[in-house]
């Protein structure tokens, strides 16, 4: 509809930064901050046009591509898909937030504050839409800087310490990032994201890539041993560094995951799968209870970022359309409503001046909005029913529990234990044993104007969810699909692609499944167990296929009827 | 015939809670009565869609919320779900008015520095309000063809309950309602688990859609975790340790909903365990059946020691639940039409007991019943419904629990075996612990020799007659039932009798 | 039209009911006189069924509704033969007598209302129970029964002094409100236990409906007899609930307490109707076994009669002997109400043990109970008024009443006659029936025992009768005569007339003894061998029918002699001989104490089942409340706290720690913390290429 000429991503990547560097020739901080206001406004109209996302297909779409470096092929090359437009929505929709957050929060250097907020969108924007691996990581380390110096200069009494630690961190991870982009440029001689998801690799390529690829990843998700540059990093935060570090950055680990991982080296990701859904889980039920044991609401609230990045971690590895589609719109409702919780945090900070859970108890009846407020947020982030969180959360389990009833399980006992922490934090703060607070102002408008449009989205992606899952199912379609016909394919590290295995991809998944000649033929002969690379936790973990691997004698003979019934009412969607 | 008569049955309690919350404190204490009059139309509404159920096919109703992907929400009405749905908003609406009077006294006790300011109205209209969810909660269980929306309904009762017993309860009354939060969103998790293993094979959460993965192994493990998350819910031994808690400290005028809260599990387990998966329901059968037995005799004796006033029904609901368990463990088509017939018995005697104590401590602001004795004199008609109530737990005739336990019983010892026999007549026996604890309470609150400071107060009376009204008119339609079963018995009939005879 | 007035028979009373609270809008007589107006209708419509007994060809009668006929049939009907027009003419017109006594006996009680309600809410249900064509409706009647016996046993629940029973002072006390609960919980249990014999009937028969019952008895009895035991299980259970509801070991400890209510209600419920639909519903089951037995062939099935038999003789010798030292005069008349029922129900167990005797033995059961009803009824309502002229419960504050009461005099003397079985009352008919049964049944242990029980009866009897009105006035009645204007004297005209007329009632019943006991023979015969086919054989006398009178009268001397010597007239001392011998005493108080079964009952049960509930309350549920409520959170809180320990000491402290000693070592990355990115860039970018390079290479 609205695909057009008009170049709306490159609008949308550079009206910030042309807004940043106009922002230097203004005065009075008050001034900055209307100004940034309206820049955001703007942004959030120019966004619109992304509306019009066509949701039938998996290309990507908005396409721009211009030469930049010829020499060595990098182009500026952006556009999205599914799986990229709800996160620039999303991260689009933050920003007047953000603005509006710190209106009071942050009292000093009020122009350098803002001038980071818009670098962020800047490099937000350019990093959900970029198709080249060289762009990617210039927005990718540009974001960081941006985010160190949030946090180092407006943040908490220990900033340094945090700030240093985000940044060594993440900064490990980009190394090896980067280690991996020329990695594979040096093999393939391009570093066109699509190009890259066309090429096939050795086995053993893969691997190396996948891992330095996924550290960078799991150091940004963050997955469970590298996540304690979290806690820390958002405790010292401002209140719009939380936000956006909760809902954009972390995110970014995850659709590296998704983008990178899963197209460009499928075998690896196979692989590796059972190692990540382990991390995943242990992340999950590892994270929960460090969030239980928490004082801090906004340790709290960094720690069940945690379980909750381990729900996407393990919707994304169990490789089943359901647990994916699950896993990307729980990224988006995880930034809405942990964003709105750090928000919450923010709010009664400014009024307590204390973020410790005993000090702010008891409020009902002293702040009601307030009160209905997290509590509305803590339900999402819970994941009841009508709001946005269980829809998510029940696509992720739906696929975990396709893949696994182990997992599924374990994935259950997470989510008790993420009712626990949020009991514990709404209950306490909603109507624990009275603190202090008689005194306090219940919310202003300016603090209405940026809840209300998260708790609107969050009962309206509750309530309606299929909008929004329009946008990616496609995307996440065409993804699994080229995912599954690659990921056995290698067979022995260095051995190119050949005519059996020419034979061996299948064309649309559903025909292969049809009962017949067809399904002999793709029954594995004996040796398959030899093939599949070898299984680090079989136990807790089946690939998602049920037919292909022919372990599954029961379902694949007699219930074949029924299995292909199911495939057809999965594939309807 | 009107039109969408279940959505509007959901729909309409929660617009009423919605005038209530924006026009508060122009309605003041009138909101009850707006609330209970949202309640009469509801029970109109129902009345009208038995009348049409009775006399034929089941009432479906479909509303697509999105064209594509096509998601819509489907209520349906057959024999089973509109005569517990019926009784359910009965009782809804009968404790309703009963709350009337209730809440203000209750609002005096809790806040009394808000008195005759905006606080009380605002805490009288909340209490409205919230209570108007119980409606929704229940016709949407009731109604649900979904099992997504049955969480959903399931998770919204949860919710608004704490919120009822955090602002309205008794003593450490945020502490249970968080104990009671916990423990219903638990079971609702298991019961999610249970509904996510039954998609995985089914490919839907459609409940007319279970029955395709009957035989698949993994119907065990479904059904497994149901139960599971529905013992924890009907609070069955050893599960029950949030009940006498949860029951007691809980405002008295919702407490008899409490029990149907408990108590609609074993409607979920009939709806969507049994009927779809009864081959595979078959295993499940004997070990219900024994922890039934144990939970009744357990929950009978530790009412029987009881001491508080609210506990006595609070206990008293873990054994009465388990008899529904009972009789839907034993699997037959009379146990299961038995035990959810005692199902609907039971949240109408429990309502009038429950009611009746909260009756009595609200005239005398006492909970031990230590303290109290030979109130009979003074509150005669209070006496008369209290053992009324008590006679509708143990089912003596002509309640309807009665003709629930013959049906049930006979289903039970329909089985046939050994173990039929023997649970049949434990659970025969068991029945007199409920006799003697409602007799023994009867005696000791209402009979014997008055204490001095209660024939002294002259306060100590009949509670006013919007509280005894609405329990007189369950006790009349309790009695109705007793004495026609057959109405009942025949809107179960196509939707289990026809079912089971089929498996 | 007949089977109309068993419906009127229904409706009456619960009009009564219904319209006594509207009634005492009006005025207390009003209320008062239209209570008693239903229950007459309702006799009256009794009676007019009594010409059916004359036509009797033409029962059975059914007229049923159906009440529920998914997912099991169940219809409401009433049935009439002869069983059950007998015992609703005995219930609905004795009955009757007793709302006019009540017209006097409750004047100014100010729970009148409540009592015309029980009262007329018990005679319809007595009446449902008697009239049902159908087992859970006759258990519905039941059960209801036993409510109005719960509320009227507990009628004074305010526990006055004055209502207490039991003592005298040395002893312990009951109060009227706990001995309702016993009453209620006590027949409950043979209630439970029956019910579940009923169901598991159903299971094999498919039906409720007593008649069909019967005729599908050849196809179900076998099939039921194919599992082994499941008959005397069934017996068992069905058994329960008429011991439970009649008073019969082991469950006879209810209705001595019972006696706490209003006079009349003894009277009515636990004398001559309530405690009689025991025996009814054996007589109703008797079809039943009888064909298992000797027409089907099943050996278990005689274990029925067996238990009836030994449970009915047990019974009577046990509530006899306990009769003879007790000193609440309606105590007295309870345990001899026990005994006497023992005696119907013993004949109703031997009816099965031959085919010969099966009409003489039901005859025997029915024919006791309608005597009895009539004579027992008249003796409480007596004793009523003799309690309330004494003011007092115990006979030993009484003593040479006659000059006062003469009336009642009469009327209790005669009906004390017609218990003890002194020839020709219809007690002596009877009770002579009975033992003639036994006897010829063969079991002679059986017959022993009833023999002993009448001679305890003809004690008893003599002993109370002669504590009241002769021997010398105790102290108490001296002092209450003393005082001026004192109340020692007939109650009011009603209560008398009420009585007089049961007098009457038990003399011309008497008379006609010999003629009503053939009547009712033909009748039996007509209805089990006629209608129901049952197999019997022409009964030959195998002892000369004389004997039995001359053993029953000459059992009734030996137990009335003594008495008439230690009470009647003074001559012998039963002080001296109770203080001079130790076996006595033992013996007295071993029947004092009722053979310690009551202690033992309240040891076990009572004190049994509420330590059981502290014991699960105090303890398993505290336990299990800690565990799950206080220790499980506080263990996933400790966990919690662990693993908050472990991330920042052991994953965060690794990372830490290796940065700071780094740092501390080299002072390498200390200049990075002075903000200069750029170079960290750098040094990442190389680190980065050389990685790449390592796997470029790889």
């Amino acid at each position: 509809m609205l695909n057009t000429g008009f170049p709306v991503l490159s609008a949308l990547i550079l009206f910030p930064l042309v807004a940043a560097v106009v922002l230097f020739f203004l005065r009075g901080e008050q001034t900055i901050r209307v100004y940034t206001l309206v820049v955001s406004l703007i942004e959030c109209i120019l966004v619109l046009p992304l509306l019009g996302f066509d949701t039938t297909t998996a290309e990507f779409q908005f396409v721009e591509r211009v030469a930049w470096i010829e020499a060595w092929n990098i182009y500026y090359y952006l556009g999205i898909d599914g799986i990229s437009v709800l996160m620039i929505l999303l991260t689009v929709l933050l920003f007047p937030i953000c603005v509006l957050c710190s209106w009071k929060y942050i009292g000093k250097r009020v122009k350098e504050f803002h001038f980071c907020l818009l670098l962020m969108t800047t490099a937000c924007i350019g990093i959900f839409s970029a198709l080249d691996f060289i762009l990617f990581y210039i927005f990718w380390e540009a974001m960081l800087i941006p985010m160190y110096l949030m946090i180092a200069v407006w943040g908490g009494p220990k900033r340094r310490y945090a700030s240093l630690k985000f940044f060594i961190y993440t900064l490990t991870g980009s190394t090896l990032f980067l280690a991996a982009i020329v990695a594979f440029f040096i093999n393939t001689g391009t570093f066109s994201i699509p190009e890259l998801m066309e090429h096939r690799y050795t086995f053993q390529f893969q691997i190396w890539t996948f891992l330095a690829m996924a550290l960078a990843f799991a150091i940004k998700v963050p997955m469970f041993p590298f996540h304690t540059w979290l806690p820390a990093a958002h405790v010292e935060a401002p209140t719009a560094g939380s936000v956006l570090l909760a809902s954009i950055l972390l995110k970014m680990g995850t659709y590296g995951f998704l983008r990178f991982s899963l197209p460009i080296t499928p075998a690896a990701s196979d692989f590796f799968a059972p190692l990540m859904i382990t991390l995943g889980i242990i992340s999950v039920i590892y994270g929960s209870f460090v969030a239980l044991g928490q004082s801090d609401m906004k340790k709290l609230i960094a720690y069940s970022s945690v379980a909750h990045m381990g729900f996407v971690t393990l919707g994304i590895f169990v490789f089943v359309s359901r647990g994916m589609e699950g896993a990307i719109m729980h990224m988006v409702n995880h930034g809405i409503i942990t964003g709105a919780l750090f928000l919450m945090v923010g709010l009664i900070y400014e009024r307590s001046h204390s973020r410790e859970i005993s000090e702010n108890s008891g409020l009902s009846k002293h702040v009601p909005v307030y009160t209905s407020f997290l509590l509305l947020f803590t339900m999402a982030a819970f994941g009841f029913p009508g709001t946005n969180g269980f829809f998510s959360k029940l696509l992720v389990l739906l696929g975990v529990f396709e893949a696994s009833y182990f997992l599924g399980v374990l994935f259950l006992f997470g989510l008790i234990l993420g009712l626990a922490y949020l009991i514990r934090l709404m209950l306490n703060v909603g109507w624990g044993t009275p603190s202090k607070g008689a005194g306090w102002k219940d919310m202003n408008i300016r603090e209405w104007i940026y809840l209300a449009p998260l708790g609107l989205l969050i009962i309206y992606l509750g309530v309606a969810p299929g909008r929004a899952m329009n946008f990616i199912g496609p995307s996440v379609e065409n993804l699994l699909n080229n995912f599954e016909a690659e990921r056995h394919l290698i067979i022995e590290p260095g051995l190119q692609p050949g005519p059996v295995i020419e034979q061996l991809i299948p064309g649309p998944i559903l025909e292969q499944l049809q009962p017949g000649p067809s399904l002999e033929q793709l029954q594995p002969g004996p040796n398959i167990e030899d093939l599949r690379p070898g299984p680090i936790l079989t136990s807790g973990y089946d690939s998602g296929c049920e037919i292909e691997t022919g372990q599954k004698d029961e379902f694949a003979g007699p219930n074949l009827a029924k299995i292909q019934n199911n495939l057809l009412l999965k594939s309807k969607y | 015939m009107m039109p969408s008569i279940l959505l509007q049955t959901i729909i309409v309690p929660a617009l009423v809670a919605l005038v209530i919350l924006i026009f508060r404190f122009q309605l003041g204490k009138k909101s009850g009565w707006v609330a209970v009059l949202g309640l009469v139309y509801t029970t109109f509404l129902l009345l009208v869609a038995l009348v049409e159920v009775y006399n034929g096919a089941p009432i479906k109703e479909s509303y697509q919320l999105l064209k594509s992907p096509d998601i819509s929400v489907t209520l349906m009405a057959d024999g089973l779900s509109i005569a517990i749905a019926l009784i359910c908003n009965l009782l809804c609406l009968a404790l309703g008015t009963y709350s009337i009077k209730y809440v203000a006294h209750r609002i005096e006790i809790l806040y009394p520095e808000t008195l005759g300011g905006r606080g009380e109205i605002s805490y009288y209209s909340c209490f409205f309000y919230l209570f108007l969810f119980f409606p929704v909660g229940f016709m949407g269980v009731s109604f649900a063809t979904d099992l997504v929306l049955m969480y959903f309904f399931l998770e919204i009762l949860t919710l608004f309950l704490f919120f009822l017993m955090a602002y309205f309860g008794y003593y450490e009354r945020v502490w249970v309602a968080t104990m009671c939060l916990i423990w219903g969103v638990f079971s609702a998790l298991m019961f999610l688990g249970g509904v996510v293993i039954i998609y995985s094979q089914v490919g839907s959460f459609q409940i007319d859609q279970i029955h395709m993965m009957a035989g698949e192994p993994l119907a065990f493990w479904a059904i497994a975790l149901v139960l599971f998350g529905m013992f924890a819910k009907l609070a069955i031994v050893p599960l029950h340790v949030w009940m006498p808690w949860v029951h007691a400290e809980h405002p008295t005028c919702i407490a008899g909903l409490l029990a149907v809260y408990a108590n609609i599990a074993a409607y979920i387990i009939v709806r969507m365990l049994v009927l779809p998966l009864w081959d595979d329901f078959q295993w499940f059968g004997p070990p219900i059946m024994i922890f039934a037995v144990i939970t009744m005799i357990y929950g009978s004796l530790l009412t029987l020691a009881q001491t508080d006033m609210k506990r006595i029904p609070a206990c008293s609901t873990i054994s009465q639940s388990a008899y529904s368990m009972l009789g839907i463990g034993a699997l037959t088509a009379a146990s299961i039409e038995g035990g959810l017939f005692f199902f609907l018995s039971h949240i109408m005697g429990k309502t009038v007991f429950f009611s009746v104590c909260g009756m009595v401590v609200y005239i005398t602001h006492t909970r031990n019943i230590r303290l109290l004795g030979g109130l009979a004199t003074k509150m005669p008609l209070t006496a008369i419904l209290f053992l009324c109530g008590g006679m509708m737990l143990a089912g003596i005739p002509p309640f309807s629990s009665f003709a629930a336990e013959v049906v049930m019983f006979a289903g039970i010892f329909e089985r046939g075996d050994t173990l039929g026999l023997v649970v049949g007549i434990i659970g025969l026996l068991a029945i007199l612990l409920t006799i003697s604890y409602a007799v023994h309470f009867t005696r000791v609150i209402f009979f014997g020799p008055m204490p001095e400071n209660i024939a002294k107060d002259d306060h100590i009376k009949d509670p006013p007659w919007t509280m005894t009204v609405p329990i007189i008119l369950i006790i009349v339609v309790s009695g109705a039932l007793g004495l026609y079963p057959t109405l009942v018995m025949e809107l179960f009939e196509p939707v289990i009798s026809a079912a089971v005879a089929n498996m | 039209m007949d089977i109309q007035f068993a419906w009127l028979c229904l409706i009456f009373p619960l009009i009564g009911v219904l319209l006594t609270p509207i009634l005492s809008r009006i005025s207390t007589p009003v209320m008062n006189y239209g209570a008693v107006f239903f229950s007459f209708l309702t006799a009256a419509s009794a009676v007019m069924m009594l010409p059916l007994l004359f036509s009797a060809e033409r029962l059975p009668l059914e007229s049923t509704f159906v009440w529920l006929h998914t997912p099991i049939t169940v219809s409401f009907g009433v049935l009439l033969d002869p069983l059950s027009v007998i015992v609703a003419n005995v219930v609905a017109v004795i009955s009757f007598f007793i709302m006019i006594y009540c017209l006097g006996y409750m004047k100014g009680d100010p729970g009148i209302m409540r009592f015309w309600m029980l009262m007329n809410a018990f005679i319809g249900s007595m009446l449902l129970l008697v009239l049902a064509n159908n087992l859970i409706i006759i258990f519905i009647g039941w059960k209801l029964v036993g409510l109005c016996s719960y509320g009227l046993i507990g009628f004074y629940y305010r526990d006055e002094r004055k209502y207490w029973i039991g003592g005298p002072a040395p002893f312990a006390f009951d109060k009227p409100s706990a001995c309702g609960v016993k009453a209620f919980i006590v027949t409950s249990v043979g209630d439970m236990l029956m019910l579940g014999g009923i169901l598991i009937m159903y299971y094999y028969s498919g039906t409720f409906n007593v008649l069909e019952l019967y005729q599908t008895a050849p196809e179900w009895i076998p099939v039921m007899a194919d599992t082994p035991g499941m008959i005397i299980l069934v017996s068992i259970l069905l058994i329960a609930g008429p011991m439970g509801k009649s008073a019969q070991f082991p469950f006879q400890e209810w209705l001595p307490e019972a006696m706490s209510g209003p006079g009349p209600v003894s009277a009515l419920i636990h004398a001559a109707t309530m405690v009689k639909s025991g025996v009814f519903l054996i007589a109703r089951f008797i079809p039943i076994f009888y064909y298992g037995y000797w027409t089907a062939g099943v050996e278990d099935a005689m274990y029925f009669f067996l238990i009836v038999a030994w449970v009915g003789a047990i019974t009577a010798f046990l509530a006899a002997s306990q009769g003879l030292v007790a000193t609440e005069l309606k105590k007295i008349l309870a345990y001899s109400t026990v005994s006497q029922i023992g005696y119907m129900m013993l004949a109703l167990g031997v009816a099965g043990f031959g085919q010969d005797i099966l009409v003489k033995g039901y005859m025997a059961g029915t024919f006791h109970l309608m005597s009895h009803a009539m004579f027992k009824a008249c003796l409480f309502l007596c004793a009523g008024t003799v309690i309330h002229a004494a003011h007092s419960i115990y006979i030993d504050d009484m003593g040479a009443m006659r000059k006062y009461l003469p009336f009642t005099w009469v009327f209790m003397g005669l009906a004390t006659l017609s218990l003890i079985g002194v020839p020709p009352l219809p007690g002596f008919w009877s009770k002579e029936t009975v033992l003639v049964a036994t006897l010829e049944s063969h079991h002679y242990m059986l017959f022993a025992i009833a023999l002993v029980s009448v001679v305890f009866t003809a004690f008893y009897s003599t002993r109370y009768f002669a504590m009241i009105f002769h021997g010398k006035p105790s102290k108490h009645i001296r002092k209450e005569t003393s005082k001026p204007g004192h109340h020692v004297g007939e109650g009011y005209r009603t209560q008398t007339f009420a009585c007089g007329a049961l007098a009457v009632g038990i003399v011309t019943f008497g008379i006609f003894g010999l003629k009503a006991e053939h009547a009712i023979t033909d009748l039996v015969s007509l209805q089990l061998v006629t209608d129901l086919g049952l197999a019997t054989v022409d009964h030959v006398y195998s002892y000369p029918k004389i004997m039995v009178v001359f053993l029953s009268v000459g059992s009734v001397l030996i137990g009335a002699v003594p008495a008439y010597f230690f009470y009647f007239s003074g001559r012998w001392n039963a002080d001296a001989v109770y203080r001079n011998s130790k076996l006595i005493r033992m013996v007295h108080a071993f029947l004092w104490n009722r053979w310690y079964i009551n202690s033992l009952y309240t040891f076990v049960f009572v004190r049994g089942f509420m330590g059981l509930a502290r014991i699960v309350a105090d303890k398993i549920e505290k336990a299990a409340d800690a565990l799950v409520q206080s220790r499980l959170p506080n263990g996933i809180f400790k966990i919690s706290k662990g693993t908050v320990w472990f991330d920042q000491r052991a994953i965060d402290g690794v990372v830490d720690g290796t940065a700071y000693s780094v740092v501390n070592s080299g002072q390498l990355l200390s200049r990075i913390q002075t903000g200069r990115i750029q170079e960290y860039l750098a040094l990442a970018v190389i680190i980065a290429l050389t990685i790449s390079g390592i796997i470029w290479l790889s």
